[in-house]
């Protein structure tokens, strides 16, 4: 049947994950989720010389990220041709990242994991860890930017978006870093001062939050609908309950008692490790009402005088 | 050049989603796609209220974002004005559709059909014509104009070289033509009517017009 829409306000509905193919739509999620965890942690496993971090990123690009990408798509045997538009599509900038990415950060780790007569020479082992730096600090930061372009979204439309995409990867990224010493106590000494960086970097994040709300709720209807809808409409559970109050005010405050008691960290590794897939969960959950909140603003409101 | 462009004129369209039928046995489009759809709008307090019908489809916009955003250049401008889709270049990522400020596209999720199994003889041979997993969107019946024109046939005058949802609309709301040419029927209506357009502030300079009701 052919319905007559009533519009006014109308939330995006491409991009949510819910859709006639099941859980092939709903693969964009944990896709935009891993495509910031693996730089962040391929980004703090270079600072701290960590492999079996180096070794977990490559593994969350190539399966959390590639393989989910792909499963999305509508065409994935035409991936590919996703590159044609690097000059103006933030899809194919990010494609291109991605891949230079994946290069770049598994040759450096084969390099840093055994001695391959090639890679080991001083000088390629050093440009490997700077190019793959400097193209998983692009990778990491390109999904901001793609919401960010979004003219029809103005929720989407700021320059806080890929900072906090940004940021939100290396704080995902460290969480994992210290969540995988559970099973790897290989540079588990490093625990204190990842666990710094993991506090400054949600304390970031929260306030980066905190900005983005306050000055959308201070700009046009559409984002102030947006707003209304994370905080007491359809998405709150998710945005305050999971991504604000689970994901950073609980383990900002815990870590917070750690520190202001001066108690050892190592012995609170339950509580730690805790609080890191409560911060991890919180990540997934704050990305995933960001990209459900997007309205568009009415296509007639105040154009049609009758 | 050439630009064409769609007036729609508010006050005489009834909201019978005449043209969104058309386009879709035209297309042969299946179920929950749809090129042009009608919406519905009220103004003013009771007792002055009034409903309103706006039928939307693409706007062929002079600066369109899904042209910027779609990664594989599967969507492209014509020299004409006119904004299609190749389906044989989409790969389904579906940011066109997120980054159109008038959500014109629909995805082809699955080959769904109105009539059980296969469908019927129409569904059977015209829904085939169409990718699952790609984009669709209004095309201004582009080989219906390209065939017409190699007739000899003026797109917007002849019905052989119009857009489908123009000729079918039983309200005469729509009109279709040359934006460059200044006679043109299309131009003269923007000019005498004070023709606008939809989300102008966003500057994708779109080319479907609209006409007020007063």
């Amino acid at each position: 049947m052919i319905r007559t829409e009533r519009q006014l306000y109308i939330f995006q509905k491409d991009w949510t994950g819910n859709g006639e193919r099941g859980i092939r739509d709903q693969m964009l999620m944990p896709a935009i989720f891993f495509g910031a965890v693996s730089p962040g942690l391929f980004l703090s496993s270079v600072i701290f010389d960590y492999i079996p971090g180096l070794w977990l990123s490559i593994t969350l690009n190539f399966v959390g990220y590639g393989l989910t990408h792909l499963l999305y798509l509508g065409r994935m045997e035409r991936f590919w041709r996703g590159l044609a538009n690097i000059r103006t599509s933030w899809i194919s900038r990010g494609l291109l990242f991605n891949i230079l990415f994946s290069i770049t950060s598994l040759l450096y780790t084969l390099s840093a994991t055994f001695t391959i007569p090639v890679l080991n020479v001083s000088g390629v082992n050093t440009t490997l860890k700077i190019a793959g730096i400097i193209s998983a600090i692009l990778f990491a930061a390109y999904p901001g930017f793609m919401l960010s372009f979004v003219k029809a979204i103005p929720f989407w439309r700021s320059l806080l978006e890929p900072a906090l995409f940004f940021l939100q990867a290396i704080m995902a990224g460290t969480a994992i870093h210290i969540l995988s010493f559970a099973f790897t106590k290989s540079g588990y000494g490093n625990t204190d001062i990842l666990t710094g960086i993991n506090f400054i970097l949600m304390l970031t994040v929260l306030l980066l939050i905190m900005t983005a709300l306050v000055m959308k709720s201070l700009h046009g209807e559409a984002e102030r609908v947006s707003v209304r809808h994370l905080t007491i409409g359809g998405l709150s559970t998710y945005f305050l309950g999971g991504a604000l109050f689970a994901g950073l005010v609980v383990p900002i405050f815990a870590l917070s008692l750690i520190f202001a008691f001066g108690l050892d960290l190592q012995r609170f590794e339950i509580l730690l490790y805790s609080l890191m897939v409560f911060e991890l969960t919180g990540v997934y959950l704050c990305k995933y009402s960001i990209i459900r909140a997007g309205v568009y603003t009415p296509a007639l409101k105040s154009r049609i005088s009758i | 050049m050439k630009r064409y462009a769609m007036v729609v004129d508010l006050k005489k369209c009834l909201g019978c989603q005449t043209c969104t039928i058309s386009c879709k046995l035209f297309h042969g489009l299946g179920p929950d796609i749809v090129r042009v759809k009608v919406i519905e709008q009220e103004e003013g307090e009771f007792p002055h209220v009034e409903r309103m019908f706006i039928p939307l489809r693409c706007m062929h916009c002079d600066d369109p974002e899904c042209l910027k955003a779609c990664p594989t250049g599967a969507t492209k401008k014509r020299t004409d004005g006119i904004v299609i889709v190749d389906q044989d270049e989409c790969m389904g990522c579906r940011y066109c559709a997120v980054v159109c400020p008038y959500q014109a596209r629909t995805f082809i999720a699955v080959d769904r059909r109105y009539f059980p199994g296969n469908g019927n003889l129409w569904e059977a041979k015209r829904y085939t014509e169409h990718q699952t997993g790609t984009m669709q969107k209004c095309d201004f019946c582009y080989k219906r104009i390209d065939e017409g024109i190699s007739r000899g046939l003026e797109p917007g005058i002849a019905p052989e070289a119009t857009p489908m949802c123009v000729i079918s609309c039983i309200g005469k709301a729509l009109y279709f033509g040359d934006l460059n040419d200044p006679e043109s029927k299309v131009s003269r209506l923007i000019k005498q009517r004070n023709g606008f357009r939809l989300k102008e502030e966003l500057g994708t300079e779109p080319s479907v017009y609209f006409l007020p009701r007063r």
